[in-house]
């Protein structure tokens, strides 16, 4: 008997914790984001930037900008967990494209552990932001008749934000799977290229909605 | 389908791990570098726009300077006319001033000049006027005249105070007096003259007699110390002296003329 595709694969097992593929994959990408971080600004100067860290100054300022414009307020103390986000789903989906290797976020305990930190974080800084009575009463807003469907409404965003991600990803990878067994070598180059654009889309796509949903329970915006 | 749950729990915790990792070794040193690139940009335009400003108060400051040049050249030219006009206006006063002052001195020159000739004609015209009476004197027939002189001298012995009298005398007795006359007198005249000397002087009178015709006419006592004169070479003397005098002078003198005589002959 087969096991699922959709399940992840354990790789190692440390006693009753399993240590599965996307986990194994994702501490790779950490370490490789990592050490190219600290290898790309390891020489930063005011005048005469070099390419690599012209390119890093044009990756972080269009992330602060895109978050500041989303969220409508400085997007410098969200900058950490909403880049970090997107760079690391760009990252992840990408990763999948990669011969031997299968993205984490084709699995759903990676789509769910992001949109579960999404959902956290909202909350949290919400209540930091506005204080815990304030957050709670945004949840009766504009009655209280809609408070289990605004309850109900945080669940399912963060829901919908996982399997949003988790599908895309996955019936990509499913694709290119397919097509490279039924054809040959070259014919799934396309659909490489689409899920190339596919990935970086919906790392913008999950990005721009965790803002969303962070800048709604912040306050900064109107709650979607 | 199976969620793992670990794997959920490992992924999400991978997450947070990632960001803390990022936030230190990415967006802190990235932003911080922006940060001061934009600082330095700040101050840049912060300088550039001092710069301009200063330079716009400059352009400024030239522009008001040089709207206010043809005001401050037309002060200047009316400063220096008016300096011009107060110098001129000086210089023809001093000037004024001096030719009135070399007028003055002129006139004052002529005058004096004028009133020295008018002198000197005076003093000739006297010299002449005397030597022309003393000639036409010198031939006319003056002997009778002698015995009024010699009583008018007399006369004017008697008149002296008496503190003079006695000066006359000079305290000796008998009193020496020469009695010189133009004419050669006669021997009762010379008693005459000695007797009323006698008489007025109180003492005994030693009488000489002499002759000088350059006296013209008239007597002269000679006293020990003093002389009265009455002759016409002395009143012609006194003309000519008189006529030399200043117009104040000779009224002067016409009021005090018969007392300055008698001095004069008691010289």
């Amino acid at each position: 008997m087969t096991d699922s595709p959709l399940t992840a694969p354990v790789v190692v097992a440390l006693g009753p914790l399993p240590i599965t593929l996307p986990v194994v994959v994702t501490w790779g990408l950490m370490a490789a984001m990592t050490l190219g971080a600290a290898l790309a600004t390891r020489r930063l100067r005011v005048e005469r930037p070099g390419r690599v860290q012209t390119v890093l100054e044009l990756v972080v300022e269009t992330l602060r900008r895109e978050i500041g414009e989303t969220m409508q307020a400085d997007a410098t103390p969200f900058l950490p967990l909403l880049g970090t986000l997107f760079l690391y789903l760009a990252v992840a989906n990408l990763s999948g494209l990669l011969p031997g290797l299968k993205a984490p976020t084709a699995f759903l305990e990676t789509a769910a552990a992001l949109a579960l930190v999404v959902l956290l974080s909202a909350q949290a800084l919400g209540i930091a932001k506005r204080g815990l009575w304030g957050y709670l009463k945004g949840f009766a807003h504009p009655t209280p008749l809609l408070l289990p469907l605004n309850l109900l409404s945080e669940l399912t965003r963060a829901f919908s934000l996982s399997i949003r991600l988790f599908g895309n990803v996955m019936s990509g990878e499913f694709v290119i799977g397919i097509v490279l067994a039924l054809a040959g070598l070259f014919v799934p180059v396309p659909l490489m290229a689409l899920e190339l654009l596919l990935g970086l889309v919906q790392a913008y796509i999950f990005t721009i909605l965790a803002t969303v949903f962070i800048g709604g329970a912040v306050g900064t915006i109107e709650k979607g | 389908m199976h969620i793992d749950g670990w794997t959920l729990l490992l992924q999400a915790i991978n997450f947070l791990i990632l960001v803390w990792l990022l936030r230190r070794f990415l967006y802190r040193p990235v932003l911080a570098v922006i940060a001061e690139r934009q600082a330095a940009t700040d101050r840049v335009r912060s300088e550039a726009e001092a710069a301009r400003q200063a330079a716009d108060s400059l352009r400024q400051g030239l522009e008001a300077e040089r709207t206010g040049l043809p005001a401050e050249r037309d002060r200047l030219i009316a400063a220096a006319r008016s300096a011009a006009e107060a110098e001129r206006a000086a210089l023809l006063d001093k000037a004024r001033a001096e030719a009135d002052r070399a007028l003055d001195n002129a006139r004052a020159k002529l005058a004096e000049e004028r009133a020295q000739a008018l002198a000197d004609l005076q003093r000739h015209a006297a010299a002449l006027g005397a030597e022309l009476a003393a000639r036409l004197l010198r031939g006319a027939p003056v002997a009778a005249l002698t015995r009024p002189f010699l009583d008018e001298a007399c006369a004017a012995v008697e008149a002296l105070p008496e503190a003079q009298r006695r000066a006359l005398v000079d305290g000796v007795d008998p009193v020496p007096v020469c009695l010189v006359a133009a004419t050669p007198l006669t021997p009762e005249d010379a008693g005459h003259g000695r007797d009323r000397l006698a008489a007025t002087l109180g003492r005994t009178v030693v009488l000489t007699v002499a002759e000088d015709p350059g006296l013209i006419a008239g007597v002269e006592l000679h006293f020990p110390h003093s002389v009265v004169r009455r002759t016409w070479k002395q009143a012609l003397a006194e003309a000519a002296e008189e006529l030399t005098r200043d117009e104040p002078a000779r009224a002067d003198a016409a009021t005090t003329a018969p007392a300055r005589t008698d001095r004069a002959a008691l010289a």
